[in-house]
């Protein structure tokens, strides 16, 4: 054999050599398998940060939530079902209405709820990896207002996000509710969604003022940082603007006197109206009591069940939780 | 080189890169007919509507007569009451507007409204109707919304039974109730017997007690019943010694509206229907039968919840809940409505929804269900039941299999299990607690004396109706009550079994 004819069979057969190696090499990981998920806990191996956050979140008391257990006498109301045990939302459709599942109730709005893709389709998730075990595949609809809507805009949350100027300054349901996790390797969202049950979010919703009108006072509630209405969702949450006149030294003179609520009324109860506050609006409320004359307190309350135990005396700072504070003096 | 090349080609040609192929069916899976779906509801109300597609309105009557008439109505010493009320008849819709305008009078004049109403009763046409059903669902004015729902039910017109229905949703009034429950009455409908009992048990006012009380024994003697809660029983029962007078085409598209309203985002619509449509009877059961074929999976959805909710009622639907046993959305609600209705001749098909093969929210609920037919059931479904216990089936299945067996009798069985489920943080107590509670009631009235302590502990646990106890706090409760049990088992299950 000559030298070229050599060199060149050489080259043929490392051409062949490379070309059967791309075709024959492991991939490094196989395929995941499709798995039947039949509960959250099987994501908390792989996902423990995640797990742990929505372990402590509303979504995952949906179902066992004592409060959401008396309001609905423990699910006798069927019709809750939908909304606080769901199907998952891949299966009824972005956007569209939930519907009820049978199976593991107890989990509440779990991961399955939002994740699970129809079939055996995988998870949706924020990148596609076939060799993950759940095999999860980039959907862009997870980041969507659309994506919660089949539950919250049962009472129009979302429509009244959307009506308001928060999607024009690029704000939607997760720049509140689901934030970028902070610290130096941390990535991905809060997945606590933290909402009417915190606080610290009730208090930087909402701002509580007051002005001199007359002998008395104009009391000032504005919804300044909620994406929606204050309250908004289910129509058991209220919030109250108590008063009580004060002496000199701040102590106060008799019970909370209630000024005004903040509620959407259930169904059956067409003689009360709406009072949601809307997002940026700022409602005055005349406080002319002859003794609201001289100093008063003013105090927010939130809470999620609309009734006291004696509506005649109610006792919002047993009752409800105290959202702001304030002292208006001549 | 040539030949290293075909080589090459060679072993290119026998590599398989494609993933694998997902596994084939199991060849012996029997291959059932799907469930055939088809546009059933837009195709009923475009046919009803083109069926009773009515003529022209005639020419509204002269509104000075129509006033004239109006004011004979009025009591006094030659009062033409009968003259008016025979010519508002022949006028029929023609009357109708002026009568309405004479409702929304301002000021407002309540003996001119009372009479108005009593001439749109009068007219007896379905405009008149729609007038009178404005007055009760929306004027403020209870003394009105009562006269209205007297006057409906005297008209005797069919598809306004709907509308009536949804008012005991939202009525507050107690003699506002009282007419709704004695037009339903008269229409055939026994749904406001429930809201007849509450006025007759709790209205503030002795007299209005009294009239209830009284219309309740009387609507009852009119079908043989000895009293309401008889007839009441009868009622949920579908006992067929209360048929369902034959009702109208318009009735059936009123029903086909509110079926239509299962596909509404909003909730309220769709738990307005549902109020409605599961406290109609068999014709309207029918209907929802023939709605389970619908192409939207929420008129499916909640057709089959209507069934399930309207109970023996709802018989006529059970071999299309069969067959929905086969569409894999529709399956585990229809098996819950099979469940409600009752009828054990749907018992076969729910013990197949059991099999290992089927999807495992069928199963559930196909266990769950099972457990409604209770001393009813045959000894085939406690054997299936029985078999889902076994430690390989996942622990929910087995939990809805042990409550279930306790409502067929076989408490004795499952109660240590049940006392195990108790203590799980994945698993719903409150079922459990019941079927525990439900198995004390039966051992005591058996004679067992120590039951009878245990469950007079157990209720003593009870927290209030309605009260927000704190989840630490149930948890403590669950537990004191799972050991009031356990240290009673050898005392309440028999001796082979307390070993």
């Amino acid at each position: 054999m000559s030298a070229p004819r050599a060199i060149l069979g050489l080259v043929v057969l490392a051409l062949a050599a490379w070309f059967l190696v791309a075709v024959f090499k492991p991939t490094g990981r196989p395929l995941a398998a499709p798995t039947a998920f039949t509960s959250s806990e099987q994501c908390k191996e792989c996902h423990p940060t995640e797990y742990a956050e929505w372990k402590g979140s509303q979504h995952s008391l949906a179902w066992t939530n004592p409060a959401v257990r008396a309001l609905s006498n423990d699910f006798a109301n069927q019709d809750c079902i939908d909304c606080h045990a769901p199907k998952p939302v891949f299966v009824t459709g972005i956007g569209e209405r939930v519907l009820p599942r049978v199976e593991r109730r107890t989990e509440g709005v779990d991961c399955i709820a939002c994740h699970q893709l129809p079939g055996d389709g995988g998870m949706a998730g924020t990148l596609t990896d076939a060799t993950a075990a759940c095999r999860p595949v980039e959907t862009l609809d997870l980041i969507k207002p659309e994506f919660c809507a089949g539950c919250h805009n049962q009472h129009k949350t979302v429509d009244q996000w959307r009506e308001s100027d928060w999607p024009a300054k690029g704000m939607d349901c997760r720049a509140c509710h689901m934030v970028p996790r902070v610290g130096s390797d941390a990535k991905g969202h809060d997945h606590g969604f933290p909402g009417g049950n915190v606080l610290a979010m009730v208090q930087k919703a909402v701002e509580l003022g007051g002005e001199r009108d007359g002998q008395g006072w104009k009391v000032v509630v504005k919804n300044v940082y909620a994406g929606h209405t204050f309250p908004t969702d289910e129509r058991s949450r209220a919030a109250d603007v108590f008063w009580r006149p004060v002496e000199r030294d701040g102590a106060p003179i008799g019970p909370w006197r209630h000024l005004h609520r903040m509620r959407d009324p259930y169904r059956t109860e067409p003689d009360l109206p709406s009072t949601l506050l809307f997002p940026g609006e700022r409602r005055e409320l005349a406080l002319a009591d002859p003794e609201a004359s001289g100093a008063v307190e003013v105090g927010l309350f939130y809470k999620r069940s609309p009734y006291w135990k004696d509506p005649e005396h109610p006792d919002p700072e047993q009752e409800a939780e105290l959202v702001h504070r304030i002292t208006l003096r001549p | 080189m040539r030949r290293a090349l075909v080589l090459l080609l060679a072993l290119v040609a026998c590599s398989d890169p494609a993933p694998p192929a997902p596994p084939a069916t199991d060849p012996g899976e029997e291959q059932r007919p799907a469930f055939e779906l088809r546009d059933v509801v837009a195709a009923r109300i475009t046919a009803l509507d083109a069926e009773l597609a009515a003529g022209g309105s005639p020419a509204e009557a002269d509104p000075e007569r129509v006033r004239g008439l109006l004011a004979m109505l009025a009591p006094g010493p030659h009062s033409f009451e009968e003259v008016a009320l025979a010519d508002f008849a022949s006028l029929g819709d023609a009357a109708v507007p002026e009568l309405e305008r004479a409702l929304g009078s301002d000021p407002p004049d309540e003996k001119a409204r009372l009479a108005a109403l009593q001439a749109l009763a009068a007219c007896g046409t379905d405009r008149a109707a729609e007038g009178l059903l404005g007055t009760l669902e929306a004027s403020p004015n209870a003394l009105l919304r009562a006269h209205a729902a007297w006057r409906i039910g005297s008209m005797g017109i069919h598809w306004t039974l709907p509308r009536l229905v949804l008012r005991l949703k939202y009525e507050k009034d107690h003699e506002v109730v009282l007419w709704i429950a004695d037009a339903l009455a008269g229409l055939g409908n026994l749904a406001g017997l429930s809201g007849l009992s509450v006025v007759a048990a709790s209205a503030p006012d002795e007299g209005l007690r009294a009239r209830a009380s009284s219309k309740l024994s009387e609507i009852a003697l009119l079908r043989g019943c000895a009293s309401g809660a008889e007839l009441e029983s009868l009622w949920n029962a579908g006992d067929a010694r209360l048929a369902e007078p034959k009702r109208s085409r318009r009735y059936e598209r009123e029903i086909w509206s509110w079926i239509a309203r299962f596909q509404e985002f909003q909730l309220r619509g769709v738990d307005d229907a549902r109020f409605v449509l599961e406290r109609l009877d068999a014709s309207a059961a029918l209907l929802c039968a023939a709605a389970l074929h619908d192409r939207d999976r929420y008129t499916r959805v909640h057709s089959a919840q209507c069934l399930e909710r309207m109970g023996p009622r709802a018989r006529g639907a059970v071999p299309e809940l069969v067959l929905a046993l086969r569409d894999p959305e529709l399956a585990s609600h229809a098996v819950a409505a099979l469940g409600g209705i009752g009828e054990i001749t749907s018992e076969p098909a729910m013990i197949g929804a059991l099999a290992a093969g089927e999807a495992f929210d069928l199963r559930l609920s196909a266990a769950r269900a099972l457990g409604r037919f209770g001393a009813r059931a045959s000894a085939g479904a406690a054997s299936a039941l029985r078999a889902l216990l076994a430690p390989s089936e996942p622990l929910e299945l087995r939990q809805a299999a042990a409550e279930s067996l306790v409502a067929l009798g076989a408490g004795d069985e499952v109660a240590p299990f049940l006392l195990e489920c108790l203590r799980s943080s994945t698993l719903e107590p409150r079922t459990t607690e019941e079927a525990l509670a439900r198995w004390l009631e039966a051992k005591a009235r058996e004679g067992n004396v120590r039951a009878g302590e245990v469950l007079a502990a157990w209720n003593a646990l009870a927290s209030e109706p309605g009260a927000v106890v704190p989840a630490e706090e149930q948890r403590l409760a669950r537990e004191q009550r799972r050991k009031l049990v356990q240290e009673a088992l050898t005392d309440l299950l028999p001796a082979r079994m307390a070993r």
